[in-house]
């Protein structure tokens, strides 16, 4: 009932709070824009220094817009100025959320995942900070 | 016990405590503590190599023995994998650069430990340890073997021979490529038994871990100072991170990149594209699978040019001479290095993750001496 329930809010009408309710319970990160929420979890959930994981993404638009895109993302360090040593895959899954493959934080410390957001064209940055130990 | 018999027993206790040896762990700030759990424990947990199905196997360890001290590999029957990894030199052959049937361009790095890591060689060349264990005897300066002599030793050296019936499973199908894979993959199996052992340092460490008063017990007093600047103002665990005091990836530490006669050696840049050209990676069809999403999502960028492989400090006493190309004769040099760094020798554009430390003397000896507790006594 509730899986039916999303599927016809989605992804126009989702409220906010639910962009990403697909994702799981725990650990699901959500930026709030005026007309869409960009709502992401990292696989697995913990970022583990070297290890690859990946990045499950759902873009929800609210107040009757439109989903936008997820054009570009990718990750650095903006203290020390590098990015990662590996390109992540973007794909499209059938249900309409994107996925990141093949991401590897090589050093803790502070990084920026960057959600670039929109047309191939037009984007907005998004930027999410995270932590590695 | 009366009251004067148990002030007696504390007294005696706080005595006893103050007694000692080694220098008190109590003003380690939580932050420190944090940082120097995070450099084990020690040995790490195993998991064989899913793209060597020869991995973990003893009967493959056998043969592997028998390959690494065998010259025949070698196009003049005189280079074995020992003349460059000396079990008694901790797996190195203690030169500054090695010499197999022509010079070589770089330091021969110790096999101990190399079980673990991702990539392999200064420039990351290989993927897997089976790979890298290929590479020097097709080699032509190194040794400069082919595999139909790999294939012919195999099958036609009575002793070879039979220890390759014993594997568990052959290669298919049995033709000259396949038999030299497979003895790339003996070889690996035998160095997944080469591990590091324990030092003072795992002590202290799990002493720390267990929340033991006395975990610094034994442990030097210069060691314990040298340690703590290494996890803190000398920002060394950025790089030299984890149990194996490596994060596995490439970085410049200003050490340099040319060679003579105006040659350089490229670093990681020359190292990906090397990877690339082979056939024998994880992407490759010789590999038998295993994770291959590093070497599928790797990509080459402008800074990886003369990037070397940060290594494992772990044994690093033994290791004499340091850094790729083997300039560096002794850990005092290295950390004086570190403490004076040429910051007009650091190319790699944008990141500043080493800054000359401007260490005093007194600072440097410590350094050294947390080095020296990273290789057993
Ligand atoms: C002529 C000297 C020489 C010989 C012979 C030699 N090696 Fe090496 N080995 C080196 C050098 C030098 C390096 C570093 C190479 C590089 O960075 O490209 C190295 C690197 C390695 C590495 C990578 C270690 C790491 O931590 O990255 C492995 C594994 C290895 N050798 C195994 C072997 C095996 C197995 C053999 C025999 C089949 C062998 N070597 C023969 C000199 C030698
Ligand atoms: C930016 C990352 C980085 C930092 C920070 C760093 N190192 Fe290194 N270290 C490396 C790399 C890369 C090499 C190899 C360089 C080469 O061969 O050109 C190396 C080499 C070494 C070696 C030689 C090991 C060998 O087997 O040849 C020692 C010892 C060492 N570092 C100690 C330290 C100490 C002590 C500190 C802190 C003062 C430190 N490092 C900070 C990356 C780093
Ligand atoms: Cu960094």
């Amino acid at each position: 009932m509730k899986a039916a329930a999303l599927v016809l809010l989605w992804p126009a009408a989702a409220a906010a709070a639910d962009c990403g309710a697909t994702l799981g319970e725990a650990d699901v990160r959500r930026i709030e824009r005026p007309r869409y929420t960009l709502a992401f979890r990292p696989e697995p959930a913990e970022f583990e220094l070297g290890e690859v994981f990946r990045l499950r993404i759902v873009l929800c638009g609210r107040a009757g817009a439109p989903a936008p895109d997820l054009v570009r993302l990718d990750a650095w360090m903006p203290e020390h100025g590098h990015g990662m040593n590996y390109a992540p895959l973007l794909s499209r899954e059938a249900d309409g959320s994107w996925r990141a493959d093949g991401m590897v934080f090589h050093m803790a410390g502070r990084w920026e995942i960057t959600f670039d957001v929109g047309t191939p064209s037009r984007t907005e940055r998004l930027v999410a900070e995270e932590a590695v130990e | 016990m009366s009251i004067a018999r148990r002030r007696l027993a504390a007294a005696l206790g706080a005595l006893v405590l103050l007694l000692l040896p080694g220098p008190a762990t109590a003003d380690l700030s939580p932050e420190e503590r944090t940082r120097i759990l995070r450099h084990g424990p020690w040995p790490p947990p195993w998991r064989p190599d899913g793209g060597n199905r020869l991995s973990g196997d003893p009967a493959a360890a056998a043969l592997g023995r028998a390959l690494f001290f065998e010259p025949r590999l070698s196009a003049d029957g005189a280079v074995s994998c020992a003349t460059c990894h000396r079990p008694e030199l901790a797996w190195t052959d203690g030169r500054t650069r090695s010499v197999g049937l022509a010079p070589m361009d770089r330091n021969a790095p110790s096999l101990l430990d190399a079980r673990g890591r991702r990539w392999l060689g200064w420039d990351g060349a290989s993927d897997s340890l089976w790979a890298a264990s290929l590479r020097p005897i097709l080699e032509p300066g190194e040794m400069g073997g082919t595999p139909g002599r790999v294939a012919a030793l195999l099958r036609e050296d009575e002793h070879l021979s039979a220890l390759h019936r014993a594997l568990p499973a052959r290669a298919a199908p049995e033709d000259e490529t396949g038999l030299a894979v497979d003895a790339a993959k003996a070889l690996a199996a035998f160095q997944e038994t080469l591990v590091s052992r324990r030092t003072r340092f795992d002590r202290l460490r799990d002493g720390l871990a267990a929340g033991r008063p006395d975990a610094a017990a034994g442990y030097p007093a210069d060691a314990l100072r040298g340690l703590r600047l290494f996890v803190g103002r000398g920002n060394c665990s950025l790089c030299h991170a984890g149990a194996a005091f490596s994060h596995g990836e490439f970085e410049d530490v200003g050490v340099g990149y040319f060679l003579e006669r105006g040659r350089v050696d490229p670093g990681r840049i020359g190292g990906i594209d090397r990877l690339r050209a082979s056939p024998f990676t994880r992407l490759g069809r010789w590999n038998d699978g295993g994770d291959a999403r590093p070497t599928r999502h790797l990509v080459a960028r402008h800074r990886d040019f003369g990037l070397f492989r940060v290594p494992s400090l772990r044994g690093v006493a033994a290791t004499a001479p340091y850094m790729h190309d083997g300039r560096i004769p002794t850990l005092e040099a290295v950390v004086r290095h570190y403490s004076e760094i040429d910051e007009e020798r650091l190319h790699a554009d944008g990141s500043r993750l080493v800054r000359p430390l401007r260490l005093s003397a007194g600072e440097q000896a410590d350094l050294v001496a947390f080095l020296r507790t990273l290789t057993p006594e």
